[in-house]
Protein backbone atom coordinates (compact mmCIF):
# COMPACT_ATOMS: atom_id res chain seq x y z
CA UNK A 1 0.00 0.00 0.00
CA UNK A 2 1.26 3.32 -0.68
CA UNK A 3 2.25 6.20 1.62
CA UNK A 4 -0.70 8.42 0.24
CA UNK A 5 -3.32 5.42 0.66
CA UNK A 6 -2.10 5.03 3.91
CA UNK A 7 -2.77 8.32 4.76
CA UNK A 8 -6.00 8.48 3.58
CA UNK A 9 -7.13 5.67 5.40
CA UNK A 10 -5.59 6.83 8.47
CA UNK A 11 -6.72 10.50 7.86
CA UNK A 12 -8.66 11.06 10.75
CA UNK A 13 -6.52 9.20 13.41
CA UNK A 14 -4.08 12.38 12.01
CA UNK A 15 -6.34 15.13 12.55
CA UNK A 16 -7.30 13.71 16.14
CA UNK A 17 -3.48 13.92 16.35
CA UNK A 18 -3.97 17.87 16.09
CA UNK A 19 -5.08 17.67 19.43
CA UNK A 20 -1.72 16.22 21.12
CA UNK A 21 -0.33 19.29 21.21
CA UNK A 22 -3.60 20.95 23.60
CA UNK A 23 -3.17 17.32 25.50
CA UNK A 24 0.23 18.06 25.75
CA UNK A 25 0.20 21.90 26.71
CA UNK A 26 -3.07 20.78 29.58
CA UNK A 27 -0.62 17.59 31.44
CA UNK A 28 2.72 20.46 31.11
CA UNK A 29 0.56 22.43 33.10
CA UNK A 30 -0.66 20.37 35.61
CA UNK A 31 3.29 19.13 36.01
CA UNK A 32 4.06 22.78 36.15
CA UNK A 33 1.84 23.55 38.39
CA UNK A 34 2.78 20.70 41.04
CA UNK A 35 6.57 21.81 41.14
CA UNK A 36 9.58 22.26 39.57
CA UNK A 37 10.89 18.39 40.40
CA UNK A 38 7.30 17.37 39.09
CA UNK A 39 7.87 19.51 35.67
CA UNK A 40 11.34 18.20 35.29
CA UNK A 41 10.30 14.94 35.54
CA UNK A 42 7.62 14.82 32.74
CA UNK A 43 9.85 16.64 30.52
CA UNK A 44 12.39 13.83 30.76
CA UNK A 45 9.15 11.51 30.10
CA UNK A 46 8.94 13.46 26.87
CA UNK A 47 12.46 13.25 25.60
CA UNK A 48 12.01 9.63 26.70
CA UNK A 49 9.02 8.86 24.71
CA UNK A 50 10.43 10.83 21.45
CA UNK A 51 13.33 8.97 21.34
CA UNK A 52 11.98 6.18 19.27
CA UNK A 53 11.42 8.30 15.99
CA UNK A 54 14.91 7.82 15.62
CA UNK A 55 15.35 4.37 16.50
CA UNK A 56 15.22 2.90 13.09
CA UNK A 57 17.39 3.91 9.21
CA UNK A 58 15.64 4.82 7.12
CA UNK A 59 17.45 3.89 3.75
CA UNK A 60 16.84 3.16 0.31
CA UNK A 61 12.62 3.44 0.40
CA UNK A 62 12.28 1.25 3.32
CA UNK A 63 12.71 1.61 7.40
CA UNK A 64 14.86 -1.27 9.43
CA UNK A 65 16.80 -1.56 12.27
CA UNK A 66 20.27 -0.50 12.72
CA UNK A 67 22.63 -3.53 11.80
CA UNK A 68 25.33 -4.56 14.74
CA UNK A 69 28.08 -2.71 12.43
CA UNK A 70 25.91 0.52 12.06
CA UNK A 71 24.90 -0.05 15.63
CA UNK A 72 28.85 -0.09 16.97
CA UNK A 73 29.60 2.92 14.28
CA UNK A 74 26.67 5.12 15.84
CA UNK A 75 28.03 4.33 19.83
CA UNK A 76 31.68 5.43 18.58
CA UNK A 77 30.15 8.45 17.42
CA UNK A 78 28.13 9.09 20.61
CA UNK A 79 30.83 8.48 22.58
CA UNK A 80 33.18 10.67 20.57
CA UNK A 81 30.84 13.70 20.83
CA UNK A 82 30.17 12.92 24.63
CA UNK A 83 34.64 13.46 24.49
CA UNK A 84 33.93 16.64 23.25
CA UNK A 85 31.43 17.36 25.63
CA UNK A 86 33.15 16.25 28.59
CA UNK A 87 36.58 18.02 27.40
CA UNK A 88 34.83 21.05 25.83
CA UNK A 89 31.30 21.59 27.57
CA UNK A 90 30.45 24.70 26.17
CA UNK A 91 31.94 23.48 22.83
CA UNK A 92 30.25 20.34 23.29
CA UNK A 93 26.93 22.29 24.35
CA UNK A 94 27.14 24.81 21.15
CA UNK A 95 27.95 21.83 19.06
CA UNK A 96 24.18 20.16 20.13
CA UNK A 97 22.66 23.08 20.25
CA UNK A 98 23.24 24.36 16.59
CA UNK A 99 22.81 20.70 15.43
CA UNK A 100 19.80 20.02 16.92
CA UNK A 101 18.40 23.69 15.23
CA UNK A 102 19.03 22.68 11.96
CA UNK A 103 17.84 18.93 12.26
CA UNK A 104 14.26 20.18 13.56
CA UNK A 105 14.46 23.14 10.82
CA UNK A 106 14.97 20.13 7.84
CA UNK A 107 12.61 17.37 9.70
CA UNK A 108 10.74 14.83 7.71
CA UNK A 109 7.37 15.82 8.38
CA UNK A 110 4.39 17.62 7.55
CA UNK A 111 5.33 20.89 8.07
CA UNK A 112 6.19 23.85 6.33
CA UNK A 113 9.49 25.50 6.15
CA UNK A 114 8.92 28.06 8.24
CA UNK A 115 7.38 25.90 11.41
CA UNK A 116 9.61 23.34 11.44
CA UNK A 117 12.38 26.53 11.44
CA UNK A 118 10.34 28.09 14.24
CA UNK A 119 10.43 24.87 16.05
CA UNK A 120 14.07 24.69 15.65
CA UNK A 121 14.55 28.10 16.42
CA UNK A 122 12.05 27.83 20.09
CA UNK A 123 13.70 24.77 21.19
CA UNK A 124 17.09 26.24 21.51
CA UNK A 125 16.34 29.51 22.50
CA UNK A 126 12.46 29.80 23.88
CA UNK A 127 13.19 29.23 27.12
CA UNK A 128 16.52 31.63 26.86
CA UNK A 129 14.11 33.90 25.81
CA UNK A 130 11.60 33.91 28.50
CA UNK A 131 12.86 31.98 31.40
CA UNK A 132 16.91 32.87 31.05
CA UNK A 133 17.43 32.41 34.56
CA UNK A 134 16.22 29.09 34.97
CA UNK A 135 17.69 27.77 31.76
CA UNK A 136 20.99 28.99 32.94
CA UNK A 137 20.41 27.14 35.95
CA UNK A 138 19.68 24.00 33.70
CA UNK A 139 23.04 24.59 31.34
CA UNK A 140 24.80 24.58 35.04
CA UNK A 141 23.49 21.80 35.86
CA UNK A 142 24.54 20.21 32.56
CA UNK A 143 28.15 21.20 32.44
CA UNK A 144 28.67 21.04 36.04
CA UNK A 145 29.57 25.20 35.96
CA UNK A 146 28.11 28.37 35.57
CA UNK A 147 27.99 28.81 31.66
CA UNK A 148 29.08 32.05 30.35
CA UNK A 149 27.11 35.02 30.42
CA UNK A 150 27.04 35.44 27.23
CA UNK A 151 25.43 32.25 26.45
CA UNK A 152 21.97 32.33 27.41
CA UNK A 153 21.67 35.95 25.58
CA UNK A 154 22.87 34.83 22.41
CA UNK A 155 20.60 31.85 22.39
CA UNK A 156 17.24 34.62 23.15
CA UNK A 157 17.85 35.95 19.97
CA UNK A 158 16.72 32.35 18.40
CA UNK A 159 13.79 32.65 21.41
CA UNK A 160 12.91 36.27 19.18
CA UNK A 161 13.46 34.87 15.80
CA UNK A 162 11.66 31.38 16.48
CA UNK A 163 8.70 33.51 17.83
CA UNK A 164 8.78 35.86 14.25
CA UNK A 165 8.69 32.88 12.71
CA UNK A 166 6.10 31.33 14.21
CA UNK A 167 3.72 34.77 13.04
CA UNK A 168 5.16 33.98 9.98
CA UNK A 169 4.20 30.64 9.73
CA UNK A 170 0.61 31.37 11.10
CA UNK A 171 0.29 34.71 8.60
CA UNK A 172 1.33 32.29 5.73
CA UNK A 173 -0.92 29.50 7.63
CA UNK A 174 1.05 27.41 6.77
CA UNK A 175 0.89 23.88 7.51
CA UNK A 176 2.25 22.88 11.08
CA UNK A 177 2.07 26.66 11.94
CA UNK A 178 -0.82 25.73 14.89
CA UNK A 179 1.59 23.35 16.20
CA UNK A 180 4.92 25.45 16.04
CA UNK A 181 2.66 28.40 17.33
CA UNK A 182 1.99 25.65 21.06
CA UNK A 183 5.70 25.96 21.29
CA UNK A 184 5.56 29.43 22.27
CA UNK A 185 3.01 28.95 25.63
CA UNK A 186 5.37 25.96 26.20
CA UNK A 187 8.28 28.36 26.39
CA UNK A 188 6.71 31.15 28.23
CA UNK A 189 5.10 28.73 31.15
CA UNK A 190 6.99 25.90 31.79
CA UNK A 191 10.36 24.79 33.43
CA UNK A 192 13.24 25.28 30.87
CA UNK A 193 13.37 20.69 31.01
CA UNK A 194 9.61 20.36 30.46
CA UNK A 195 9.51 23.08 27.53
CA UNK A 196 11.79 21.32 25.44
CA UNK A 197 10.59 18.26 26.04
CA UNK A 198 7.32 18.96 25.18
CA UNK A 199 8.74 20.72 22.19
CA UNK A 200 10.74 17.95 21.09
CA UNK A 201 7.91 15.22 21.76
CA UNK A 202 4.99 16.80 19.79
CA UNK A 203 6.90 19.28 17.66
CA UNK A 204 9.20 16.93 16.29
CA UNK A 205 9.48 13.41 17.44
CA UNK A 206 5.56 12.74 16.75
CA UNK A 207 5.32 14.62 13.40
CA UNK A 208 8.44 12.54 12.50
CA UNK A 209 7.38 9.51 13.58
CA UNK A 210 3.78 10.13 12.25
CA UNK A 211 5.12 10.79 8.72
CA UNK A 212 7.18 7.37 8.83
CA UNK A 213 4.14 5.42 9.76
CA UNK A 214 2.18 7.07 6.78
CA UNK A 215 5.48 5.91 4.26
CA UNK A 216 6.30 2.86 5.80
CA UNK A 217 3.15 1.00 7.77
CA UNK A 218 3.01 1.04 11.34
CA UNK A 219 4.02 -2.55 11.34
CA UNK A 220 7.00 -1.77 9.59
CA UNK A 221 8.00 1.43 12.05
CA UNK A 222 7.53 -0.90 14.81
CA UNK A 223 9.25 -3.74 13.79
CA UNK A 224 12.49 -1.43 12.78
CA UNK A 225 12.34 0.87 16.00
CA UNK A 226 10.91 -1.32 18.83
CA UNK A 227 13.59 -2.63 20.33
CA UNK A 228 15.97 -0.13 19.76
CA UNK A 229 13.53 2.05 21.02
CA UNK A 230 13.26 -0.33 24.12
CA UNK A 231 17.02 -0.66 24.75
CA UNK A 232 17.88 3.34 24.31
CA UNK A 233 14.49 3.92 26.58
CA UNK A 234 15.64 1.51 29.10
CA UNK A 235 19.37 3.49 29.22
CA UNK A 236 17.93 6.56 29.62
CA UNK A 237 15.92 5.48 32.21
CA UNK A 238 18.81 3.96 34.11
CA UNK A 239 20.73 7.20 33.81
CA UNK A 240 18.26 9.53 34.96
CA UNK A 241 17.84 6.71 38.34
CA UNK A 242 21.84 6.55 38.54
CA UNK A 243 21.76 11.02 38.46
CA UNK A 244 19.03 11.03 41.09
CA UNK A 245 20.54 8.38 43.21
CA UNK A 246 23.97 10.55 43.00
CA UNK A 247 25.42 7.26 41.32
CA UNK A 248 26.65 9.14 38.21
CA UNK A 249 27.32 13.00 37.96
CA UNK A 250 25.10 15.07 36.10
CA UNK A 251 27.91 16.28 33.28
CA UNK A 252 28.74 12.51 32.28
CA UNK A 253 24.95 11.76 32.09
CA UNK A 254 24.43 14.80 30.20
CA UNK A 255 27.39 14.27 27.56
CA UNK A 256 26.45 10.25 26.92
CA UNK A 257 22.86 12.02 25.86
CA UNK A 258 23.92 14.97 24.04
CA UNK A 259 26.64 12.49 22.60
CA UNK A 260 24.40 9.42 21.78
CA UNK A 261 21.77 12.06 20.42
CA UNK A 262 24.53 13.65 17.72
CA UNK A 263 24.60 10.66 15.40
CA UNK A 264 20.92 10.13 14.50
CA UNK A 265 20.68 14.14 13.73
CA UNK A 266 24.18 13.82 11.33
CA UNK A 267 22.51 10.92 9.67
CA UNK A 268 18.92 10.68 9.53
CA UNK A 269 17.58 10.45 5.70
CA UNK A 270 20.75 11.45 4.22
CA UNK A 271 19.39 10.66 0.60
CA UNK A 272 16.83 13.34 1.47
CA UNK B 1 70.26 18.80 13.92
CA UNK B 2 73.76 18.01 14.44
CA UNK B 3 73.59 19.43 17.57
CA UNK B 4 70.59 17.10 18.57
CA UNK B 5 72.59 14.02 17.20
CA UNK B 6 75.72 14.88 18.86
CA UNK B 7 73.54 15.32 21.89
CA UNK B 8 72.23 11.63 21.55
CA UNK B 9 75.62 10.65 20.87
CA UNK B 10 76.39 12.24 24.33
CA UNK B 11 73.23 10.58 26.11
CA UNK B 12 74.24 7.17 24.50
CA UNK B 13 78.02 7.35 25.55
CA UNK B 14 77.43 8.13 29.02
CA UNK B 15 75.12 5.18 29.66
CA UNK B 16 73.31 4.80 32.63
CA UNK B 17 74.94 8.10 33.81
CA UNK B 18 72.43 10.72 34.51
CA UNK B 19 73.87 14.04 33.24
CA UNK B 20 71.64 17.02 33.60
CA UNK B 21 71.90 18.46 30.58
CA UNK B 22 69.06 20.82 29.94
CA UNK B 23 70.19 23.05 32.87
CA UNK B 24 73.60 23.52 31.94
CA UNK B 25 72.76 23.96 28.62
CA UNK B 26 70.49 26.37 29.36
CA UNK B 27 71.20 30.01 30.39
CA UNK B 28 69.52 30.84 33.59
CA UNK B 29 65.82 32.25 32.97
CA UNK B 30 65.02 35.47 33.83
CA UNK B 31 64.01 36.30 37.51
CA UNK B 32 59.95 35.70 37.43
CA UNK B 33 60.44 33.81 33.67
CA UNK B 34 59.72 30.31 35.04
CA UNK B 35 56.07 31.56 36.83
CA UNK B 36 55.36 32.71 33.25
CA UNK B 37 56.50 30.20 31.31
CA UNK B 38 52.83 28.59 30.65
CA UNK B 39 52.58 32.26 29.01
CA UNK B 40 55.59 31.86 27.15
CA UNK B 41 55.31 28.36 25.26
CA UNK B 42 52.29 27.62 23.44
CA UNK B 43 52.02 23.91 24.31
CA UNK B 44 51.84 21.96 27.52
CA UNK B 45 54.52 19.36 25.88
CA UNK B 46 56.92 22.27 26.93
CA UNK B 47 55.89 22.14 30.64
CA UNK B 48 55.73 18.74 31.75
CA UNK B 49 58.91 16.27 32.27
CA UNK B 50 58.12 12.67 30.85
CA UNK B 51 58.99 9.23 31.67
CA UNK B 52 61.49 7.31 29.55
CA UNK B 53 57.85 5.27 28.59
CA UNK B 54 56.15 8.00 27.95
CA UNK B 55 58.41 9.58 25.98
CA UNK B 56 59.25 6.80 23.72
CA UNK B 57 56.08 6.00 22.93
CA UNK B 58 55.16 9.72 21.91
CA UNK B 59 58.63 9.21 19.63
CA UNK B 60 57.13 5.69 18.71
CA UNK B 61 53.49 7.52 17.92
CA UNK B 62 55.24 10.37 16.15
CA UNK B 63 57.80 7.67 13.53
CA UNK B 64 55.16 5.28 13.07
CA UNK B 65 52.76 8.55 11.82
CA UNK B 66 55.21 9.85 9.14
CA UNK B 67 56.32 6.67 8.50
CA UNK B 68 52.96 5.17 7.55
CA UNK B 69 51.92 8.66 5.39
CA UNK B 70 55.50 8.47 3.63
CA UNK B 71 54.87 4.96 2.97
CA UNK B 72 51.30 5.28 1.24
CA UNK B 73 52.93 7.83 -0.99
CA UNK B 74 53.62 4.73 -3.48
CA UNK B 75 50.50 2.91 -2.81
CA UNK B 76 48.30 5.98 -3.99
CA UNK B 77 49.98 6.68 -6.88
CA UNK B 78 50.30 3.15 -8.46
CA UNK B 79 46.88 2.58 -7.61
CA UNK B 80 45.97 5.70 -9.55
CA UNK B 81 46.65 4.07 -12.40
CA UNK B 82 44.26 1.85 -12.43
CA UNK B 83 41.62 4.11 -11.86
CA UNK B 84 39.76 5.81 -14.59
CA UNK B 85 41.04 9.31 -15.83
CA UNK B 86 37.66 11.56 -14.44
CA UNK B 87 38.40 10.04 -10.91
CA UNK B 88 42.26 9.68 -11.03
CA UNK B 89 42.74 12.77 -9.31
CA UNK B 90 41.39 11.17 -6.12
CA UNK B 91 44.22 8.38 -5.35
CA UNK B 92 46.40 11.56 -6.61
CA UNK B 93 45.26 14.02 -3.95
CA UNK B 94 45.87 11.76 -1.59
CA UNK B 95 49.51 11.09 -2.57
CA UNK B 96 49.75 14.94 -2.08
CA UNK B 97 47.95 14.64 1.32
CA UNK B 98 50.20 11.85 2.58
CA UNK B 99 53.38 13.65 1.48
CA UNK B 100 52.39 16.84 3.17
CA UNK B 101 51.40 15.29 6.55
CA UNK B 102 54.28 12.91 6.14
CA UNK B 103 56.37 16.20 6.11
CA UNK B 104 54.57 17.72 9.07
CA UNK B 105 54.76 14.69 11.19
CA UNK B 106 58.86 14.42 10.40
CA UNK B 107 58.72 17.49 11.47
CA UNK B 108 56.81 16.88 14.65
CA UNK B 109 58.97 13.99 15.40
CA UNK B 110 62.47 16.41 14.51
CA UNK B 111 60.93 18.57 17.08
CA UNK B 112 59.92 16.13 19.76
CA UNK B 113 63.29 14.63 19.80
CA UNK B 114 65.15 18.19 20.21
CA UNK B 115 63.24 19.66 22.81
CA UNK B 116 63.59 16.97 25.54
CA UNK B 117 66.43 16.18 26.90
CA UNK B 118 67.26 13.23 29.71
CA UNK B 119 68.13 14.41 33.22
CA UNK B 120 67.39 13.40 36.92
CA UNK B 121 65.66 10.08 35.38
CA UNK B 122 63.56 11.81 33.16
CA UNK B 123 62.87 13.50 29.83
CA UNK B 124 62.61 17.35 31.00
CA UNK B 125 61.07 19.89 27.97
CA UNK B 126 62.92 22.79 27.01
CA UNK B 127 66.40 21.19 26.21
CA UNK B 128 69.06 23.05 24.20
CA UNK B 129 66.26 25.82 24.58
CA UNK B 130 64.15 24.40 22.06
CA UNK B 131 60.54 24.29 22.09
CA UNK B 132 57.68 21.69 20.67
CA UNK B 133 54.80 23.07 18.90
CA UNK B 134 51.46 21.40 17.80
CA UNK B 135 50.90 24.80 15.38
CA UNK B 136 52.72 22.89 12.06
CA UNK B 137 49.83 20.36 12.56
CA UNK B 138 47.52 23.25 12.12
CA UNK B 139 49.77 24.55 9.21
CA UNK B 140 49.67 21.07 8.02
CA UNK B 141 45.87 20.91 7.92
CA UNK B 142 45.52 24.10 6.25
CA UNK B 143 46.86 22.64 3.03
CA UNK B 144 45.63 19.04 3.26
CA UNK B 145 41.93 19.30 4.61
CA UNK B 146 40.71 21.63 1.14
CA UNK B 147 42.12 18.71 -0.26
CA UNK B 148 40.24 16.00 1.61
CA UNK B 149 36.93 17.69 1.49
CA UNK B 150 37.55 17.92 -2.39
CA UNK B 151 38.35 14.48 -2.92
CA UNK B 152 34.73 13.79 -1.64
CA UNK B 153 32.65 15.30 -4.88
CA UNK B 154 35.14 14.55 -7.60
CA UNK B 155 34.98 10.49 -6.04
CA UNK B 156 31.05 11.02 -6.02
CA UNK B 157 31.36 12.46 -9.80
CA UNK B 158 29.42 15.85 -8.96
CA UNK B 159 29.58 17.83 -12.37
CA UNK B 160 32.04 20.47 -12.59
CA UNK B 161 30.88 23.39 -11.62
CA UNK B 162 28.75 21.77 -8.75
CA UNK B 163 32.18 20.07 -7.35
CA UNK B 164 33.57 23.65 -7.54
CA UNK B 165 30.52 25.25 -5.53
CA UNK B 166 30.91 22.78 -3.15
CA UNK B 167 34.39 22.00 -3.01
CA UNK B 168 34.57 25.84 -1.89
CA UNK B 169 31.66 25.68 0.57
CA UNK B 170 33.51 23.29 2.25
CA UNK B 171 36.82 24.39 2.28
CA UNK B 172 35.89 27.95 3.74
CA UNK B 173 34.08 26.30 6.99
CA UNK B 174 37.30 24.03 7.45
CA UNK B 175 39.58 27.02 7.39
CA UNK B 176 38.26 29.04 9.72
CA UNK B 177 37.85 25.64 11.75
CA UNK B 178 41.95 25.31 11.65
CA UNK B 179 42.60 28.87 12.15
CA UNK B 180 40.20 29.65 14.72
CA UNK B 181 41.19 26.22 16.75
CA UNK B 182 44.80 27.29 16.09
CA UNK B 183 44.82 30.35 17.55
CA UNK B 184 42.70 29.18 20.89
CA UNK B 185 44.93 26.28 21.13
CA UNK B 186 47.67 28.66 21.97
CA UNK B 187 45.20 28.99 25.35
CA UNK B 188 46.23 25.16 26.08
CA UNK B 189 49.06 26.07 28.95
CA UNK B 190 46.77 27.96 31.06
CA UNK B 191 44.70 30.46 29.72
CA UNK B 192 41.24 28.30 29.90
CA UNK B 193 39.09 31.05 28.64
CA UNK B 194 41.09 31.68 25.61
CA UNK B 195 41.24 27.94 24.75
CA UNK B 196 37.26 27.56 25.42
CA UNK B 197 36.29 30.34 23.60
CA UNK B 198 37.83 30.13 20.53
CA UNK B 199 37.02 26.17 20.85
CA UNK B 200 33.51 27.10 21.15
CA UNK B 201 33.87 28.98 17.71
CA UNK B 202 35.92 26.17 15.78
CA UNK B 203 33.12 24.04 17.27
CA UNK B 204 30.32 26.70 15.20
CA UNK B 205 32.61 26.03 11.92
CA UNK B 206 32.88 22.92 12.35
CA UNK B 207 28.89 22.12 12.58
CA UNK B 208 28.48 24.43 9.73
CA UNK B 209 31.33 22.29 7.81
CA UNK B 210 29.51 18.99 9.18
CA UNK B 211 26.24 20.44 7.51
CA UNK B 212 28.20 21.45 3.93
CA UNK B 213 30.03 17.78 3.92
CA UNK B 214 26.48 16.24 4.33
CA UNK B 215 25.26 18.11 1.30
CA UNK B 216 27.79 16.44 -0.54
CA UNK B 217 27.22 12.75 0.84
CA UNK B 218 23.48 12.97 0.20
CA UNK B 219 24.23 13.97 -3.46
CA UNK B 220 26.12 10.96 -3.62
CA UNK B 221 23.64 8.89 -1.69
CA UNK B 222 21.16 9.67 -4.65
CA UNK B 223 23.13 8.93 -7.72
CA UNK B 224 25.86 6.54 -7.05
CA UNK B 225 25.56 3.82 -8.94
CA UNK B 226 23.52 0.95 -7.29
CA UNK B 227 26.27 -1.63 -6.57
CA UNK B 228 28.09 1.41 -4.32
CA UNK B 229 24.69 2.96 -3.06
CA UNK B 230 25.68 2.13 0.53
CA UNK B 231 29.48 3.51 0.14
CA UNK B 232 28.57 7.44 0.35
CA UNK B 233 26.34 6.80 3.36
CA UNK B 234 29.04 4.45 5.16
CA UNK B 235 32.02 6.88 4.08
CA UNK B 236 29.96 9.82 6.22
CA UNK B 237 29.80 7.30 9.55
CA UNK B 238 33.77 7.20 8.99
CA UNK B 239 34.06 10.85 8.21
CA UNK B 240 31.78 11.67 11.50
CA UNK B 241 33.80 8.64 13.83
CA UNK B 242 37.39 10.62 12.68
CA UNK B 243 37.25 13.81 12.49
CA UNK B 244 35.09 14.11 15.93
CA UNK B 245 38.51 12.65 17.69
CA UNK B 246 39.73 16.56 17.03
CA UNK B 247 38.42 18.21 19.36
CA UNK B 248 39.14 15.57 21.95
CA UNK B 249 42.52 16.58 21.24
CA UNK B 250 42.23 19.79 21.49
CA UNK B 251 40.68 20.06 24.38
CA UNK B 252 42.54 17.81 26.67
CA UNK B 253 44.62 19.85 28.39
CA UNK B 254 42.52 20.66 30.66
CA UNK B 255 42.12 17.41 32.23
CA UNK B 256 45.99 18.68 33.66
CA UNK B 257 49.78 18.91 32.32
CA UNK B 258 50.70 15.40 32.87
CA UNK B 259 52.76 12.83 30.65
CA UNK B 260 49.77 10.68 30.44
CA UNK B 261 47.99 14.10 28.93
CA UNK B 262 50.89 15.06 26.59
CA UNK B 263 51.46 10.93 25.58
CA UNK B 264 47.31 10.57 24.93
CA UNK B 265 47.21 13.96 22.75
CA UNK B 266 49.64 12.57 20.43
CA UNK B 267 48.32 9.59 20.01
CA UNK B 268 44.83 10.99 19.51
CA UNK B 269 45.94 13.85 17.32
CA UNK B 270 47.72 10.93 14.94
CA UNK B 271 44.85 8.30 15.51
CA UNK B 272 42.96 10.82 13.69
CA UNK B 273 45.62 12.10 11.04
CA UNK B 274 46.07 8.32 9.85
CA UNK B 275 41.95 7.56 10.15
CA UNK B 276 40.97 10.85 8.33
CA UNK B 277 43.80 10.99 5.79
CA UNK B 278 45.14 7.55 5.19
CA UNK B 279 42.23 5.18 5.50
CA UNK B 280 39.89 7.83 4.31
CA UNK B 281 42.20 7.95 1.28
CA UNK B 282 42.51 4.06 0.90
CA UNK B 283 38.64 3.83 1.06
CA UNK B 284 37.93 6.78 -1.46
CA UNK B 285 40.17 4.99 -3.93
CA UNK B 286 38.37 1.54 -3.34
CA UNK B 287 35.27 3.35 -3.90
CA UNK B 288 36.62 4.87 -7.00
CA UNK B 289 38.52 1.73 -8.48
CA UNK B 290 34.67 0.36 -8.36
CA UNK B 291 33.39 3.08 -9.68
CA UNK B 292 35.49 2.80 -13.11
CA UNK B 293 35.25 -0.56 -13.31
CA UNK B 294 31.27 -0.27 -13.10
CA UNK B 295 32.04 2.14 -16.06
CA UNK B 296 34.20 -0.10 -17.74
CA UNK B 297 37.56 1.33 -17.24
CA UNK B 298 39.72 -2.21 -18.21
CA UNK B 299 42.47 -1.86 -16.04
CA UNK B 300 40.05 -1.06 -12.82
CA UNK B 301 38.10 -4.33 -14.17
CA UNK B 302 41.25 -6.26 -14.17
CA UNK B 303 42.09 -4.89 -10.98
CA UNK B 304 38.80 -6.55 -9.48
CA UNK B 305 38.95 -9.09 -11.64
CA UNK B 306 38.57 -12.65 -9.14
CA UNK B 307 42.38 -14.42 -8.96
CA UNK B 308 41.89 -17.19 -11.29
CA UNK B 309 41.75 -21.10 -10.33
CA UNK B 310 44.75 -21.59 -7.73
CA UNK B 311 46.31 -24.81 -9.68
CA UNK B 312 44.87 -26.07 -13.14
CA UNK B 313 45.72 -29.74 -13.98
CA UNK B 314 48.56 -29.15 -16.24
CA UNK B 315 50.35 -26.89 -13.64
CA UNK B 316 50.74 -29.91 -10.74
CA UNK B 317 54.24 -31.02 -11.07
CA UNK B 318 54.98 -34.05 -12.40
CA UNK B 319 55.72 -36.91 -9.65
CA UNK B 320 57.42 -40.09 -10.31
Amino acid sequence: MTGAALALQEGPRHRAGALLPCVGLALAAGAQLAGTTAAILLGLACFVAGLAHGAAEETEGRIAAFGPVRALAYVAIGLAVAGLFLALPIAGLTLFLLLSLWHFARSECAMGPLARAAVGMLAIGGSALFRPSETTDVFAAIVGFAPPSVLVPVLSMAGVAGSVLVVAALVRRERGALLAASCLPAAILFHPVLAVGLVFLSAHALPVQAGQVARYGRHAVLRAALWPSLAAGAGALASIAAVSAGLVPMPLAAALAFGLATPHMLTERLEA
Amino acid sequence: MNDVGDDMGRRRATGKVILPMAPVSVPSPAPGMLDRLPDVVSNIENLVPLTAGQYNTGSLILMVSYGAHFAFILYFLMTSFSIAPRYRVVPILSAVVMASAGLSLYREFDAWQASYAFAGGFYLPLAEGETFTNAFRYGNWTITVPLLLTQLPIAFALSRPDLHKRAVRMAIPALLMIWTGLYGQFGETGDWSRLNVWGVISTIFFVWLIVEVRGVISIAVRTSPPGLASWPKNIWWYFLATWGLYPIAYALPQLGFTGDVVVIRQALFSLADISSKLIYGVILSRYVLRRSALEGFAPAVEALAPAPAATAPADKPLQG
